[in-house]
């Protein structure tokens, strides 16, 4: 069971950096929904794709806190946006957020489907 | 089956909710773009904060260049451009403009052509329907046809192109800068030499076209010829060599236009189209210019001394990059425009140049009467003549495109039909050739090459102020100025006759000049370019004489003068205007000036030098004084003439600011003013026509704007005179052209105003001035210098965003380092090294 679990949370890594390398954001659910699929139960297929997206969501953006200076393009962004020095994180916080829930709502779409298929299965 | 329907309506939700997330975050929120894609690592927000960051040493191919460029940056970011050949330096020029300003360079080529719709939607319709009917895109078309393919000013233009576009094919979509990711937008279309010529339009349109006939047919509508010549005389008083004439012998001639509220209309509906598009000029939008060279029988080295310092809005990213350009053919150092390959004003290795705006009169409007019959017809010249059509496709982002039909006659563009047609005809809407000129001059090497080169320098006319190693000092006022059958266009005329038709232009070998005058001077500060007898009308906006008349006094009383002299003038605060006028209102308010506060101010303004420094308070009283007197002048005879006024009845409404320099406003010229007020206290125009049962004189006026300056300051800074110094009234503003808080720049004190050398906007915030300021010594051409209000980059998060505005505020300048090869480059000065080499594409 944490076998499963542990290979879709690895397999939704593998497949939302590749999704975000060539740079389509909105494919982040579909890398969830690997995962989930593998996982095949709801909650944990939620749980798996929802951390495989965070997880290469966040490393990405502490690379970039690595090595270019973050911090000040945050502060600019939240003056920009008049959101005020104190909620500069807040980019940050919010593209977490996303996303857990881009990649939660694939997983347990994909765990969904693979429920459906073996239900299919069975018959 | 049934079995299976919980199992299907959960993967169905599941698979709802996820795609309605991916739509949501797919849609932009208000102003905001969507957060998917800018919140995504990859292409989103955060790439940006690399924005013109440079590694110390960068190595780069590309199939562009034919030889290997090396560019070194200063520690300014400047970069010295080492190439083989002209066409590698221009693309480098173009590969460091796209990376340093790439938005900057977009914009602005969108808001000449008239296609932001493209990039910002539907609101821009309305703008980019007024620059495509002006054409600024269709004189670029005229130009790029009208040039020869083996110009090598275009070869540099390609070069510069595929510079640009080198940059985009490397970074787009996904690290395009900050602002297109808060724009949403994931591509910029390609770089073209139509781009770069469309912007050179831009620069000449924004430099040359004037809306003030609308103006000057109105007053001279509501007050009459006689009195619209009387104010505004095409010879002015003090303008040297001219002697006052009152009345003037010229006369306006009626536009003789048909009824005023057709006329009104067109007129209303046209300043409405200009000003939405941003081409009308406001009170405050500070403008002008000065240059002057001084010849080395005046200066230490005994060479000529080079001044420049084009006063221009002030702007982040700055409109100015500077570049110092080495190839075998030539050796340039100076400011370049982005979206352009050239230096516009600067030295080579032999002479030097500056600029000031001529202000000449070049465009007109003009009446059509459209056939009754056929609406496609108008009549020109004793005949019916077709419109010209022009189909213009405004492509605009998130919605459909928009046709625009863009009429022209022979005048040129239609820009209104409300009420009635009227036309606009400018100089610049053809074939011409500044990059060109351009290009040679920055080849130029001696005064005939110069000249030459001077020759295709058309639109707008420009004063060049020159000097060169070998001793020569000159000015030329080099431009496209139009020749008209009849009148002086500069009032609505009636198209239909054909009888102030533009019949061709001033001959290039008739433009006004100046060479190695025996003063051992020569200047130009926007004034009158030729004296009255000069046999071609240029026109009557000129800046008022005040920046010109204190340069003079200066060089006339100047012996041994050296770079830092100049530099002290460039900086120069003295207001010539208050030398002039103070010693005549000063002993008519010094009897009245009886309590503490009005004493104290007029204590300051006897002990007052007349300059404009920051800490002076007598600069502050002067400058409300001078508002409020000339104010209480016109405002009258305005009013009673019809014209409506503003909430705070200190500019007209609905009009924008009238003249090239926004301190114009509605009134006529200070100089006429002035000589009222020294030499004709009897003037009618003192007596306040509004109350008819009272004659007021010109000192009534003085002493009641005196009173009424002194009351409005202690409200407006408090009782305490000590408050009023003019840095603490007076700020830098420096605004980023998106105008958005954390962008901008500023707030520190300037000192200055609109009638010193150092010349700045009047009011609390210095939105213009010295956009670029530069002294070259022709006696050691590698110790030269130059600063302006902003930096290299056009990215906030790069260290030369604005790490110039201190240097400027406090008056200093930054080393023109004048390498000939890279090794020459002091170490100690370089930031970073880039090569560029050929790669074969392999």
């Amino acid at each position: 069971m944490m076998k499963n679990f542990l290979i879709g949370v690895a397999v939704t890594l593998v497949a939302a950096f590749a999704f975000e390398l060539a740079g389509v954001w909105w494919a982040m659910p579909i890398a969830g929904a690997i995962g989930g699929y593998w996982v095949r139960k709801g909650g944990q297929g939620f749980l798996a794709g929802a951390l495989g997206v965070t997880m290469v969501w966040g490393a990405y953006l502490a690379l970039f806190a690595a090595i270019s200076p973050l911090g000040e393009l945050l502060r600019l962004f939240a003056g920009i946006v008049e959101l005020g020095d104190a909620l500069a994180f807040l980019p940050v916080v919010l593209a977490l957020v996303i996303a857990f829930l881009m990649g939660g709502l694939g997983g347990v779409t994909g765990a969904m489907i693979a429920g459906v298929q073996g239900e299919l299965g069975k018959r | 089956m049934a079995l299976m329907r919980p199992q299907l309506i959960k993967t169905f939700t599941s698979l709802f909710f996820t795609v309605v997330l991916v739509v949501v975050l797919a849609i932009p929120l208000g102003p905001l773009p969507a957060l998917g894609p800018l919140l995504s690592p990859v292409g989103g927000l955060w790439s940006a904060a690399r924005d013109g960051s440079f590694r110390a040493e960068e190595h780069v191919g590309f199939v562009g260049v034919a030889g290997t460029v090396e560019i070194v940056r200063d520690q300014y970011g400047v970069p010295h451009i080492f190439a083989q050949s002209d066409t590698d330096a221009a693309f480098a020029l173009g590969w460091l403009h796209a990376r340093e300003r790439l938005a900057q360079m977009d914009l602005q080529r969108r808001s000449a052509a008239g296609t932001l719709s493209e990039l910002v939607g539907p609101d821009a319709v309305e703008d980019d329907q007024f620059m495509r009917d002006v054409g600024l895109r269709r004189a670029a078309q005229a130009t790029f046809a009208a040039m020869d393919e083996n110009d090598p000013a275009l070869a540099a233009m390609y070069a510069y192109a595929a510079g640009v576009n080198a940059y985009l094919e490397k970074i787009a979509p996904n690290s395009l800068p900050l602002e297109y990711k808060l724009l949403g937008v994931r591509s910029v279309a390609e770089w073209s030499v139509l781009d770069e010529l469309t912007f050179a339009k831009f620069m000449a349109w924004d430099l040359s076209s004037s809306f003030d006939d609308l103006y000057v047919t109105t007053l001279t509508e509501k007050m009459g010829a006689q009195k619209v010549a009387e104010l505004f005389p095409f010879d002015r008083p003090y303008e040297s060599p001219i002697a006052p004439v009152w009345p003037p012998n010229e006369n306006v001639t009626s536009a003789g236009l048909p009824g005023s509220n057709q006329l009104q209309s067109a007129i209303a509906d046209l300043l409405s189209r200009a000003a939405s598009a941003g081409q009308l000029r406001h009170p405050g939008d500070w403008r002008g210019s000065n240059n002057w060279a001084v010849s080395g029988a005046r200066t230490a080295s005994g060479k000529p001394i080079l001044a420049s310092d084009p006063h221009l809005g002030y702007q982040l990213p700055s409109l100015w990059y500077a570049a110092h350009i080495v190839t075998p053919n030539q050796n340039v150092y100076g400011v370049t425009l982005v979206g352009l390959p050239f230096v516009v004003i600067g030295h080579t290795r032999n002479i030097a140049w500056g600029l000031t705006n001529t202000q000449a009169d070049v465009m007109d409007f003009f009446t059509e009467k459209i056939n009754p019959e056929a609406e496609n017809e108008y009549w020109h010249d004793g005949k019916w003549e077709s419109v010209q059509a022009v189909d213009e496709v405004i492509h605009v982002r998130g919605g459909a495109d928009v046709h625009h039909e863009v009429k022209i006659t022979a005048h040129g563009p239609i820009l209104t039909q409300k009420g009635l047609t009227v036309a606009m005809q400018w100089a610049g809407s053809g074939a011409t050739f500044e990059a060109r000129a351009l290009y040679n001059v920055n080849h130029a090497e001696d005064y005939s090459a110069f000249v030459a080169a001077l020759r295709d320098f058309q639109v707008p006319a420009q004063n060049w102020a020159y000097a060169d190693t070998a001793g020569n000092i000159a000015i030329w006022s080099a431009g496209k100025y139009p020749i008209r059958k009849s009148g002086d266009g500069r009032a609505i005329a009636d198209g239909s006759t054909g009888e102030r038709d533009w019949t061709g232009f001033v001959p290039f070998e008739d433009v006004p000049r100046v060479l190695n005058p025996e003063s051992g001077y020569v200047l130009s500060a926007n004034q009158r370019p030729a004296p009255p007898d000069y046999p071609y009308f240029l026109g009557w906006q000129w800046d008022p004489s005040y920046r010109a008349r204190r340069i003079e006094q200066a060089l006339s009383a100047g012996q041994g003068l050296t770079v830092a002299d100049m530099e002290i003038l460039q900086l120069d605060a003295k207001d010539t205007l208050a030398e002039a006028l103070l010693p005549v209102m000063l002993p008519v308010v010094s009897n009245v000036a009886t309590d503490s506060l009005n004493k104290s101010a007029l204590d300051a303004l006897l002990a007052w030098d007349y300059r404009t420094g920051v800490d002076s308070t007598a600069a502050t009283i002067w400058v409300r004084w001078l508002d409020i007197f000339r104010r209480t002048t016109w405002a009258d005879e305005w009013k009673a003439a019809g014209f409506a006024f503003n909430d705070k009845g200190d500019e007209l409404k609905d009009w924008g600011a009238w003249g090239f320099n926004g301190d114009n406003e509605y009134q006529p010229p200070l100089e006429l003013w002035e000589w009222m007020v020294r030499e004709k206290p009897d003037a009618p125009y003192f007596d306040d026509v509004s109350t008819p049962g009272k004659a007021e004189t010109r000192d009534d006026l003085i002493r009641a704007s005196f009173a009424e300056a002194i009351q409005s300051l202690a409200d407006d800074y408090g009782p305490d005179i000590a408050g009023w110094r003019w840095g603490e009234h007076h700020k830098l503003e420096v605004n980023h052209l998106l105008d958005v808080g954390v962008l901008n720049r500023g707030g520190q004190p300037v000192p200055g105003d609109g009638n010193s050398p150092n010349g700045q906007g009047s009011g609390p915030a210095s939105g213009g001035g010295p956009s670029w300021r530069m002294v070259v010594d022709l006696g050691d051409i590698a110790t030269s210098f130059g600063v302006y209000p902003g930096g290299q980059s056009g990215s906030p998060l790069g260290a030369h965003y604005d790490d110039m505005i201190g240097l400027w505020v406090e008056g200093k300048y930054i080393p023109m380092v004048f390498p000939s090869k890279p090794e020459d480059i002091d170490a100690s000065i370089i930031e970073s090294g880039i090569i560029i080499e050929h790669d074969r594409g392999e």
